[in-house]
């Protein structure tokens, strides 16, 4: 749990920099595609991850639950980073 | 409709300059209206970008609950083109289409309307303004003329004010068809999975559309030509849907999506059309967002209250100085963030309508009726 709170905490801080530095509160439950995250938006935030976390994300977790918010971002990224499987 | 140069031909009552979507309609609607009227066009035969650059989808046609926004000939034609129903992406309707489909009906109606002379391979070439009106154009004196040139050549021959032209938020695209693909251009996800492999590639951004047969999209990318094969290539290579997709596309080339704009007796602006003001003298409504695109591919859309349409009023459509000229499509008087949303399809062909009426009001007049109400 404490890995995934760290990942959330990196992932707020670049969305805290890069997307909502106009004073615009973000938490780890924010949706992300209901604050105005269109897809190019997501595609920088995905490159991040990637460059970020030496990860590259498989189509199969491009998903509306794994990018619901950023806390759902952080689970897929450290399940990732164990070589899980997505959840059923 | 005659064929003929321009050269062996007397007066008439309104010139029309560029025949795409705006220019067409304008054709038409001023022929009807009962003045002698005629098309040049330095291409082969009518279309423009609506007919050559390889789009295959009307926007602007609709409101938000998929009505018409516009009657007479925009609806007219939009209905003539079409073979199937509108589709719903986002907020908002466009209608698929075949460009070669686009280009022979256009010619269709050109050909039904009465007293209209159209001249292909004639690019306008001079304009001569006498006491404040344009009196004749190319070998033709004329009593109107309508700009539809997309990049206001008119205006520019005849030193008239142009507004700047606006490649930073109305950048170039490469359009090309896609065949062979599966893929759902209207869900945020799949569009994601196909977005993600080319930024890893370092590639800007593609941005799809559906095509008019099935398996088909229209790619609208934001890099140069060249770059086009390799982008083909990540698709098939990462995408899911993509593995065996190809483009018949021979060659790619840029289409530019600014227009130049005449300054005319009303500068449409961006907050009139996001706040969907009315006017006394509207003679066109429009609802599509407000659509920029920068150089990087991004598309920043800006739309209107829910189910709510602007008016372009008829002083847009007419130049400040000369009186005589009118003007339809990209060339309106419309300020970068209005054009914006004007500039799309279904809006063109229903300014060209209209300007084609006002001015067929205005040679019969022979003088300004600025309220005259125009049938939608
Ligand atoms: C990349 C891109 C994507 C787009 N996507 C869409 C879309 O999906 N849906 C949509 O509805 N709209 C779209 N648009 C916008 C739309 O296609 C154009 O804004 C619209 O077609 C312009 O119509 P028009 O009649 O004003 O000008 P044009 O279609 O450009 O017509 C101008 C005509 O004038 C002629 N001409 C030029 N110079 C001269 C001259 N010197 N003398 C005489 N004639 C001349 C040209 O040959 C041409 O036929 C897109 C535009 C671009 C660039």
């Amino acid at each position: 749990m404490s890995e995934i709170l760290a990942v959330e905490a990196r992932l707020l801080e670049f969305l805290r920099t890069e997307r909502f530095s106009a004073g615009r509160d973000i938490t780890a439950e924010t949706d992300l595609v209901a604050s105005g995250f269109d897809s190019l938006a997501m595609v920088s935030l995905l490159m991040f991850v990637e460059k970020s976390f030496g990860l590259w994300i498989p189509q199969n977790e491009l998903t509306g639950e794994n990018l619901q918010n950023p806390h759902s971002l952080a689970a897929m990224v450290v399940r990732l980073l164990h070589n899980q499987p997505p959840v059923a | 409709m005659n064929d003929r140069p321009a050269a062996d031909f007397p007066a008439c009552d309104i010139a029309v300059v560029g025949s795409g979507a705006a220019g067409l309609a304008a054709a038409v609607s001023a022929a009807r209206a009962g003045c002698t009227t005629r098309l040049i066009d330095p291409r082969a035969g009518p279309g423009g970008t609506a007919g050559f650059s390889g789009l295959t989808t009307l926007c602007g046609l609709f409101d938000e609950a998929g009505d018409w926004l516009n009657g007479g000939f925009s609806r007219e034609f939009a209905e003539a083109l079409a073979e199937g129903p509108p589709v719903r992406q986002g907020r908002v309707w466009l209608l698929p289409y075949q460009p070669e489909r686009f280009r022979t009906r256009a010619a269709e109606f050109l050909a039904g309307a009465p007293g209209l002379t159209v001249h292909w391979g004639t690019p306008l070439g001079r304009v001569q303004v006498e006491d404040g009106h344009i009196v004749q154009l190319n070998d033709f004196p004329v009593r109107a003329v309508i700009d539809c040139s997309g990049t206001a050549e008119v205006a520019r021959l005849a030193g008239i004010p142009c507004l700047a032209t606006d490649e930073i938020t109305q950048a170039p695209a490469v359009i090309f068809p896609l065949h062979g693909v599966r893929h759902d251009c209207s869900s945020p996800l799949a569009n994601l999975r196909l977005l993600l492999p080319l930024a890893r590639a370092g590639l800007p951004p593609l941005h799809l559309q559906p095509g008019r047969e099935p398996d088909t999209v229209t790619a609208k990318f934001s890099g140069p030509p060249a770059q086009v094969e390799e982008v083909i290539t990540v698709l098939r290579r990462e995408v899911t849907g993509f593995a065996h997709c190809s483009s018949p596309a021979r060659e790619f080339h840029c289409t530019p999506r600014a227009g130049r704009m005449i300054l005319g007796r009303h500068l449409l602006s961006g907050s009139e059309v996001l706040t969907a003001q009315k006017f006394a003298d509207g003679v066109v409504r429009g609802a599509w967002p407000v659509e920029q695109w920068n150089a990087a591919g991004q598309c920043r859309l800006r739309y209107l209250p829910a189910g709510a349409y602007y008016d372009i009023p008829a002083r847009a459509l007419q130049a400040a100085e000369p009186r005589n000229l009118f003007m339809a499509g990209k060339t309106i008087s419309a300020d970068v963030d209005a054009i914006a949303s004007a500039r799309v399809m279904g809006c063109c062909l229903a300014t060209g309508a209209a300007a084609g009426q006002l001015a067929a009001a205005w040679v019969r007049s022979g003088a300004d009726s600025p309220g005259t109400p125009i049938a939608r």
